[in-house]
């Protein structure tokens, strides 16, 4: 499998303070990709530099081969890489129909592979479609998850960048947010998911960079990190 | 949709019909037809900045500024004032097909030029710089009359030819006007009718709002009104979905300015004489206020309230120059230097304003008539579902043609 995304030395500073000091990783096609840490550590600051938000200061991003700095950030979802703002990030004043259809803004398809894929998250989250025309700040937590979530697979994404799902909800919405999620990722899109939850991180997904201070501290199987010590001290709690 | 295509030709019908009705009321007669002709400018203005504030959410206080260009190339162009200069051989007398595009594009450009320095800018920050800009320009048109008299300073520019087709000639000497084919300054009739000077530039003013009401709406509903709308609720979401955040404003910018040079241009043409001081502050802030009352992003809406701020005023206007002999008369126990003080139509009129827009942001914030979207927004606690809110929350039709559904249908002007 070839690697979709790949990450050499990344560096990114607000102003005088440098949030990541040089980080390398790689996402190969089709896997999901943990990256969690603690609070500060510059998880999000890493997806908002993947996603064009930020610019970095040093460093080399490859994504799909191409050089992540000639791609204009409005373009890059047009060549397939989608991010799910933390905070969820959709629009209130829309309605959730209207938000879907922003999701799809740039894609040049023509309306009806639109509608189809419309009616495709409508099969997976059928709350969306009980609220279609409701505006969408006036829906729970979970509800706008789900909606931020569809609204970023509207883009018809390669590379999807998941920014704290499970933020300011309840545990059992949690739970069924990551299996649809784990569910959508099947049908082929490539993962990269920040977490606070890192237990519920690490049994999603199959490998993870654990970040700390701006470095990657660690990086491995899942499943093996879950195991690890260090890991277990200073994020499972155990 | 065949009912409502019927009440938008009645409602056409019925304003065409205002100016006849007027004229021939003895109390109101031409000087009233010549209110709602103001009247019609200003609901353009009106939609021009619902589009920069109602749709993109960016709060433009210069907006008259756009006015003014209009206003000053139109003068410049079709006036003795640059021949009296002796800055060009001859008087100008451009064709109108030619200078309402140029102030078009004219305005459209100073709005980017204006738009492109705040891009960073939101909200209150947004407002303070573009009010500036709306004053440099006016105080530009005051002191360019030195070194080379352009703009002739505070005494403005007088003379400007009314909105006629001629030849086609783009100038003629001092004192030889040609023929004008089609003035909008002589009388003619229709079905009987004397259509006078006023009258005629009122009917003409309404053509160009109801293409501006239709343009308004296309763009509402269209991809950009869309992406508007999205960069208006979260900036960093909307550029997450791929919008290019610079172009869109910018383009906010542009499309706004251009309905505000054309306003200009209809403006100076009507009034004969232009000068700084038709281009204040307060302008500005009238217009502004006319959207906000009427309902940001409501094109219904930013009409009413367009025709309610343009023609109250000069209600407000006669009923005070009625009622004041009379409380002089009578009224014993305050002076009288006091009392005309007070019953001051201009003093009184501010007062009045002030309260309504009091009263609409206590009971009414999202306008006299907003759009449904705004108002299930606003009162979505309400115990009674509203209208608004049984449309929103009509079910997925099995095919919903993109961009086509029931909320914007309710929404239609």
């Amino acid at each position: 499998m070839k690697n979709i995304l790949e990450v050499r030395d990344l560096q990114v500073a607000y102003g005088a303070i440098q949030a990541i000091k040089g980080i390398d990783l790689h996402i190969r096609e089709g896997e999901m990709v943990a990256l969690i840490g603690a609070n500060g550590a510059g998880k999000t600051t890493t997806l908002k530099t993947l996603a064009g938000l930020l610019s970095p200061v040093a460093g080399q991003i490859t994504f799909d081969g191409k050089a992540h700095a000639a791609i204009k950030s409005y373009d890059l979802i047009r060549q397939g890489l989608a991010l799910v703002p933390e905070g969820r990030g959709i629009f209130p004043k829309l309605t959730v129909y209207e938000n879907l259809e922003m999701g799809a803004f740039s894609r040049t398809d023509g309306k009806d592979a639109i509608q189809a894929d419309i009616e495709r998250m409508f099969g997976i989250f059928p709350r969306l479609k009980e609220r279609a025309f409701q505006l969408a700040g006036t829906m729970s937590g979970g509800e706008q998850q789900m909606l931020a979530i569809s609204r970023a697979l509207m883009g018809r994404p390669k590379l999807l960048l998941l920014d704290e799902p499970s933020m300011g909800l309840a545990p059992i919405i949690v739970q069924k947010i990551f299996e649809t999620i784990v569910e959508v990722v099947k049908g082929g899109v490539t993962l990269l998911l920040v977490e606070q939850n890192a237990r519920l991180a690490l049994q999603t997904c199959q490998r993870a960079y654990v970040i700390d201070g701006g470095r990657i501290a660690l990086e491995g199987q899942a499943s093996d990190l879950l195991h690890n010590e260090q890991v277990q001290k200073a994020y499972l709690g155990e | 949709m065949k009912n409502q295509t019927a009440q938008y030709l009645l409602l056409i019908l019925a304003f065409v019909a205002l100016p006849f009705v007027v004229d021939s009321i003895p109390f109101l007669g031409p000087t009233w037809v010549r209110i709602l002709g103001f009247a019609m400018l200003y609901v353009l203005l009106a939609l021009g900045l619902n589009i920069v504030i109602g749709y993109a959410g960016l709060l433009d206080m210069g907006y008259i500024g756009f006015y003014a260009i209009g206003a000053y190339l139109y003068a410049l162009l079709a006036s003795p004032h640059l021949n009296m200069a002796g800055l060009v051989d001859g008087v100008l007398n451009w064709p109108l097909w030619v200078i309402i595009p140029l102030a078009a594009i004219a305005a459209a450009i100073c709005g980017v030029l204006i738009g492109a320095p705040v891009l960073k800018l939101r909200g209150d920050y947004l407002a303070i710089v573009t009010l500036g800009f709306g004053e440099i320009i006016r105080i530009f048109m005051n002191n360019l009359d030195q070194p080379v008299n352009i703009t002739n300073g505070p005494q403005g520019i007088s003379n400007i030819a009314p909105l006629h087709i001629d030849g086609g000639a783009w100038s003629h000497a001092a004192g030889q006007a040609p023929e004008a084919l089609l003035s909008l300054q002589t009388s003619w009739s229709l079905f009987g009718l004397k259509v006078t000077p006023v009258i005629s530039y009122y009917l003409f003013f309404l053509v160009v709002v109801i293409f501006a009401i239709v343009l308004s709406k296309r763009l509402e509903v269209s991809r950009i009104g869309r992406a508007w709308m999205a960069l208006r609720e979260d900036e960093v979401a909307a550029e997450a979905m791929g919008l290019n955040k610079r172009n869109l404003k910018l383009l906010a910018f542009a499309m706004g300015a251009t309905f505000g040079g054309v306003s200009g241009v209809l403006f100076s043409s009507y009034q004969g004489f232009v000068s700084p001081e038709s281009f204040t502050l307060m302008e500005s802030i009238m217009v502004l206020a006319m959207v906000v009352l009427g309902g940001m992003g409501s094109i219904r809406g930013v009409v009413l309230g367009a025709l309610i701020l343009s023609v109250m005023p000069e209600v407000f206007r006669d009923l005070v120059n009625w009622i004041q002999p009379f409380v002089m008369d009578n009224v014993t126990f305050v002076s009288r230097e006091v009392l005309r003080n007070v019953l001051d139509a201009s003093t009184l009129r501010m007062l009045v304003f002030g309260l309504a827009l009091i009263l609409v942001m206590r009971y009414r914030p999202e306008g006299l008539w907003p759009s449904n979207r705004r108002r299930a927004e606003l009162h979505d606690g309400d115990p009674e579902p509203t209208p608004a809110a049984t449309a929103l929350s009509t079910t997925v039709p099995a095919s919903t043609p993109a961009f086509d559904h029931p909320a914007q249908q309710a929404d239609k002007v």
